[in-house]
């Protein structure tokens, strides 16, 4: 008996240990101990999700080496607190008439970190890097409005011929091939920003390690730790320099966002890449005030592969689809977030663009399902004959849960047999672009500029990224027409006739709009969330509680 | 013993080489490549990229030039971080997961093998289940649920120890603690179990009989006699020092080279991949000889 | 000395049958070893019949009671999960496929590690180290890679689960029983036996595997509850068990990152899995001293 005793005790104990974990509702601890070095050195402590892959702004990718990028370099143009482009190196430009020549005119104290002036040529070297074939740029493409540019990426041409050059030391001149409304907003991405010339022809790509660093941005690269953190320091050189209040950036990758909420509760982060869903309620319990949720520029959906069967050229069981699902359940009860429900394609915020949205958005759920089942059941599926398809989502919790209950919804809607059916990340993506067995598969897409263009685009017939395989010339014809038009109520009107168009044939269903989620300690002042969730660590200062001070 | 060595050593070769050669065919015939995104780049960037790392060659001739490399102790740049090289990331990673598991693993012989004989001399008494409780409670909560509540715990409620990061040593405290905790259940048990059998054998009888003291009984000729198992257990047990802290190195943000593994493997990093294979399976073989001369130390008797 | 070996296996031979009773008869006075049978057979019941005593499935959703505490009262007696889905029905269903995981891995470890080592550790020389070097080389291998590719060329099913399983499973027994063989076979009655004659394999079976046995049991009842966790990164390769469906170590896995908020959905399933453990292990314990030679 005293053996059976025994392991009850040892039951007990493990039970205790795993119970402490639960005590969070009574206490929420969350030290308020900002870095700050006897000799008033501010250190701001950013979690960045993930490590970055490079730190060369020509190859880069992902929002963590964005992060840092933004911080450490500047282009033509750059972002302002709110994530508006204004004038960055550059601090004035004309643009033609036409809308195809732009001059810039560049700030004569713009200045490297080592002293040297920023000037035109670097800009042209640095573009001509930017679209060469020898870097192999992951955003190349951003480029293509720039004449030639597309042809020197393919190897056609030469990178000499890149319609960019320099007038003087001071004036910059960039041709496009035709009007692109949303030019300045590509040359704001890290993918345009200047490079210092020396460094790159003789460290190669060494150029970005510390010892070898130099750049235009507020900050400089002082040390990198692959997978333990990055560390900038103050750019003394930064024609800003003297509004910039915080003098050390570190940036450390947490891919697990209860492992950095953690580390916020410990005192050792200021600013986090996000929050754990499962803990947002007791954040906003808790600290309401340091939980920042701000809308972003993304999209989450479900894509069909409409080059082959069931989905091909069957759009009533699409819209049958996407009208069983209840949007405002997943939102509210599964994301608890604070994610806008996806009844457009569109998300929000994208500078006076309104979206459309779907014709049945406020119908009440029994009027909506019944309509699903009608538009199902004419497609030709019954109970007896079932939609029997799989759909695929990449490895994580998260997917799983939005997978999970959307096959629920289907089945209960619908009767319609979906499977959950995940791979791991690569073989997901190998797999969605096949376009050979998915037939349904979870996806996301965010923005790389505030321009409804840059989720538009990604349905055109001859976009790499058209996962679903839509192939509609009315949509082609009026995508790549609103590319070249000026903005105005003209090119609102094309954008939304494109729209329209998509939430009538769904090739992909919207599901909800990205909420991108913050945790900042009460004493980093300046912050102001923007979609394109932009932080530029020059805007933000250091206040402990009680000293008077604010952002810059 | 000497010769022994040598032999092995050189029998390593073929070894690492077919290791290297089933791993490259595996990681290569893997679906998705080390550039596909979410953001899919255009064809003619992704040619370049390919260009750019020689992926666009024919698969013998990458393997050539691969093994080429290697015999230079070269294991080319890394397809995902691209700033750096496979030899500075394995140079980064090691220290930091050898310095979790080495201490892991000490701490655990240090409580292992003394509470494994204990619990064997008190066989089926209250010590015993005591002891055998600690260790199946610490094989039953694996590293990322001990992890996190250590981290609650110490870091959070308490502010003790740095949650997550490498700073200063403090750091390693909470890691090494997390893994030892497996480590020990393994070797109190199995240290149990074989000083059980010990305690039974005949020559521990006749020493008793001889009059001996307990310390000299225990310490000359149970000790080295009952160590044996836990001996040949190291051997895994150091091959899960890189494998068996990918985990605890997530969860604490430490920059060991089981994370970069994982890293790489998702992302397709061939030669990353491929270069910490070969490293690791240097490492296994290594110490599986080192093992293997302990052995023959401990227990002269015994031929290979 | 010959002759007695010979003796000796002639008596084993014919009081085979009452040695087997005489074990039975030994492990039923182990109190430890019994209740851990008890126990043990309850959770087996619990698994099999549990998802027929309760109302509730182990995928159907409901919205309006996410994360709910355990409690009587709403029928949901473990509580319930982020999307509504009740814990006791979820936590058996998921025993299910964990129980089957430890028992392949035992069966597996046990046969091809304990073999496999045993005759390497036994034979020695040229043999022994190329079996080992080929252990070595199964052990450096990028398993993940292996995993990944058994899915893209034969889909996802249980079958190549258990499979993937087992290549693990077997290999550090392998080791440690090849080590431990490598003494044994210098014991002075392995040499007697040896000089009477008996034949390899028999040696193996009647002289090193029984003195191993110790080791051997509990090497396995440590390795199950890893692989049963280790079961939930199958799944994350797309290999293991797909959702709705569940295991243990899946459920565990994603308890882990709601224990903040919804405790129960770790604890609950780390008890059934911390309960089985300590049932193997005993079980393990008690057969160990039921079958130890020196004891007979």
């Amino acid at each position: 008996m005293r053996r059976l005793r025994i392991i009850s005790v040892a039951l007990l104990v493990c039970i205790g240990l795993v119970g402490c974990g639960s005590g969070e509702d009574h206490k929420f601890p969350n030290r308020i101990s900002p870095d700050i070095g006897p000799d008033g050195t501010k250190t701001l402590r950013k979690g960045n999700g993930a490590e970055p892959q490079t730190l060369d702004p020509a190859q880069a990718s992902g929002v963590p080496a964005a992060n840092v990028l933004y911080d450490m370099y500047e282009g033509l143009v750059t972002y302002s607190r709110t994530g508006d482009v204004i004038p960055g190196v550059a601090k004035s430009w004309d643009v033609s008439d036409d809308g195809k020549t732009y001059i810039f005119h560049l700030r004569h104290d713009a200045r490297w970190s080592n002293g040297k002036p920023v000037t035109a040529q670097d800009f042209v070297f640095s573009l001509r890097r930017a679209v060469a074939p020898a870097t192999a740029s992951p955003y190349a493409d951003i480029h293509s409005p720039i004449v030639n540019a597309s042809a020197i990426t393919s190897g056609k041409k030469d990178p000499s011929t890149l319609g960019v050059t320099a007038i003087d030391a001071h004036t910059l001149k960039i041709q496009l091939h035709d009007r692109t409304p949303f030019f300045l907003q590509t040359l704001a991405h890290p993918s345009s920003y200047p490079v210092y010339p020396p460094a790159v022809k003789q460290w190669g790509n060494q150029f970005t390690q510390p010892a070898h660093a130099v750049s235009d941005g507020a900050y400089v690269l002082k040390s990198w730790q692959v997978n333990n953190k990055i560390v900038l320091t103050r750019n003394r050189y930064y024609r800003d320099n003297k509004d910039t209040k915080i003098d050390r950036v570190v940036y450390s990758p947490i891919g697990d966002s209860n492992s950095e909420l953690s580390r916020y509760q410990s005192g050792a982060l200021d600013f986090t890449y996000s929050a754990p869903s499962s803990k947002l309620e007791a954040i906003h319990k808790h600290i309401p005030k340091q939980m920042h949720a701000v809308p972003g520029l993304g999209l989450y959906y479900f894509g069909f592969n409409v080059t082959r069967p069931p989905f091909k050229d069957n759009p009533k069981l699409r819209m049958a689809l996407s009208m069983a699902l209840d949007r405002r359940i997943i939102v509210q009860k599964i994301l608890r977030g604070g994610q806008p429900p996806g009844f457009s394609y569109i998300p929000g915020d994208m500078h006076g663009y309104d979206s459309v949205t779907y014709p049945w958005t406020n119908w009440p759920d029994k009027k909506r399902e019944a309509m699903a089942r009608k538009l199902y059941h004419e497609a030709g599926y019954s109970k007896d004959h079932p939609l029997k398809v799989k759909l695929l989502y990449p490895s994580s919790e998260s997917n799983k849960q939005i997978a999970i209950v959307a096959s629920a919804m289907w089945r209960r809607v619908l009767g319609a047999d979906v499977i959950p059916w995940n791979q791991e990340w690569k073989v997901y993506l190998s797999t969605v672009h096949r376009h050979i067995d998915t037939t349904l598969f979870f996806a996301g897409w965010i923005g790389d500029y505030q321009d409804p263009n840059t989720f538009l685009s990604i349905l055109n017939s001859h976009s790499g990224n058209n996962e679903p395989g839509w192939d509609n010339a009315e949509y082609d014809r009026l995508q790549s027409a609103s590319e070249h038009m000026p903005n105005g109520p003209q090119r609102t009107a094309v954008m939304h006739k494109a729209e329209a168009l998509i939430l009538k044939q769904n090739p992909v269903v919207p599901l909800w709009f990205v909420t991108n989620h913050h945790l900042i300690k009460p004493y980093v002042k300046g912050f102001v969330g923007n979609p394109l969730d932009v932080y530029l660590t020059r805007y933000l200062n250091i206040v402990p509680a009680g000293q008077k001070g604010g952002g810059s | 013993m000497l010769a022994y060595t040598i032999k092995r050593l050189l029998g390593a070769i073929p070894t690492l080489f077919i290791l290297l050669t089933l791993s490259f065919i595996l990681v290569h015939a893997a679906p998705g490549s080390p550039f596909s995104m979410a953001r899919e780049m255009p064809p003619e960037v992704k040619a370049n990229l390919e260009a750019k790392y020689h992926l666009d060659e024919p698969i013998y001739e990458q393997y050539g030039r691969y093994l080429l490399n290697i015999a230079h102790f070269d294991f080319g740049p890394s397809y995902q971080y691209k700033d750096t090289t496979v030899n500075d990331l394995i140079a980064e990673g090691f220290p930091v997961s050898l310095t979790i598991g080495g201490f892991a693993l000490l701490l655990a012989l240090v409580l292992g093998v003394p509470l494994g004989m204990l619990a064997a001399v008190r066989q089926n008494r209250i010590t015993d289940y005591l002891c055998s409780a600690i260790a199946l409670g610490g094989i039953s909560m694996p590293s990322f649920v001990i992890a996190p509540l250590l981290i609650l715990w110490a870091a959070v409620y308490n502010d003790w120890l740095p949650a997550g990061g490498v700073d200063s040593w403090q750091s390693y405290i909470l890691p090494v603690i997390t893994l030892a905790a497996m480590f020990t259940a393994y070797i109190l048990r199995i240290m149990r179990a074989s000083t059980i059998e010990v305690l039974r054998s005949n020559f521990v009888r006749t020493a008793r009989a001889k009059g001996l003291s307990t310390a000299r009984v225990y310490g000359v000729h149970i000790l080295p006699a009952a160590i044996l198992p836990v001996v040949s257990y190291l051997g895994p047990a150091a091959a899960a020092i890189l494998t068996g802290s990918v985990v605890i190195e997530e969860i604490f943000g430490m920059p060991g080279i089981g994370r970069f593994f994982v890293n790489g493997a998702l992302n397709r990093d061939y030669t990353l991949v491929l270069g910490i294979t070969l490293f690791y399976g240097l490492i296994v073989i290594a110490f599986n000889l080192v093992v293997d001369l302990i052995y023959g130390w401990l227990d002269p008797r015994v031929t290979y | 000395m010959a002759k007695s070996t010979q003796q000796e296996a002639m008596e084993k031979a014919v009081k085979g049958n009452s040695l087997g009773r005489d074990a039975m008869r030994r492990l039923a006075a182990n109190k430890a070893a019994i209740a851990s049978i008890a126990v043990l057979g309850l959770v087996v019941l619990m698994v099999i019949v549990g998802p027929w005593l309760t109302p509730n499935n182990y995928y159907s959703q409901d919205y309006d009671a996410i994360w709910q505490a355990p409690t009587l009262a709403h029928g949901h007696i473990f509580g319930t999960d982020s999307v509504g889905r009740d814990l006791f029905v979820r936590t058996m269903v998921g025993g299910r496929i964990s129980l089957m995981v430890g028992i392949v891995t035992a069966f597996v470890s046990l046969l091809i590690g304990v073999a496999y080592g045993a005759t390497a550790g036994f034979i020695g020389g040229r043999i022994d180290g190329f079996m080992m070097r080929t252990v070595d080389i199964l052990y450096a291998l990028p398993f993940m890679f292996l995993v990944i590719l058994m899915v893209v060329f034969f889909g996802q099913s249980l079958f190549l689960m258990f499979l993937a399983i087992g290549a693990v499973s077997w290999l550090d027994m392998a080791r440690i029983v090849r080590g431990q063989t490598l003494t044994i076979k210098q014991q002075p009655y392995v040499e007697a036996a040896r000089m009477a004659g008996a034949s390899g394999t028999a040696i193996i079976v009647r002289h090193i595997v029984p003195n191993l046995l110790g080791l051997i049991v509990v090497y396995v009842t440590l390795t199950i509850p890893q692989v049963i966790l280790f079961e939930s990164f199958l799944s994350f390769l797309g290999l293991g068990v797909q959702e709705p469906m569940t295991s243990w170590g899946a459920l565990i896995n994603d308890g882990v990152g709601e224990m903040g908020r919804a405790p129960w959905l770790l604890v609950i399933p780390s008890i059934f899995l911390a309960v089985t453990l300590f049932c193997f292990n005993f079980i393990g314990d008690g057969l160990r001293d039921a079958l130890d030679p020196n004891d007979r």
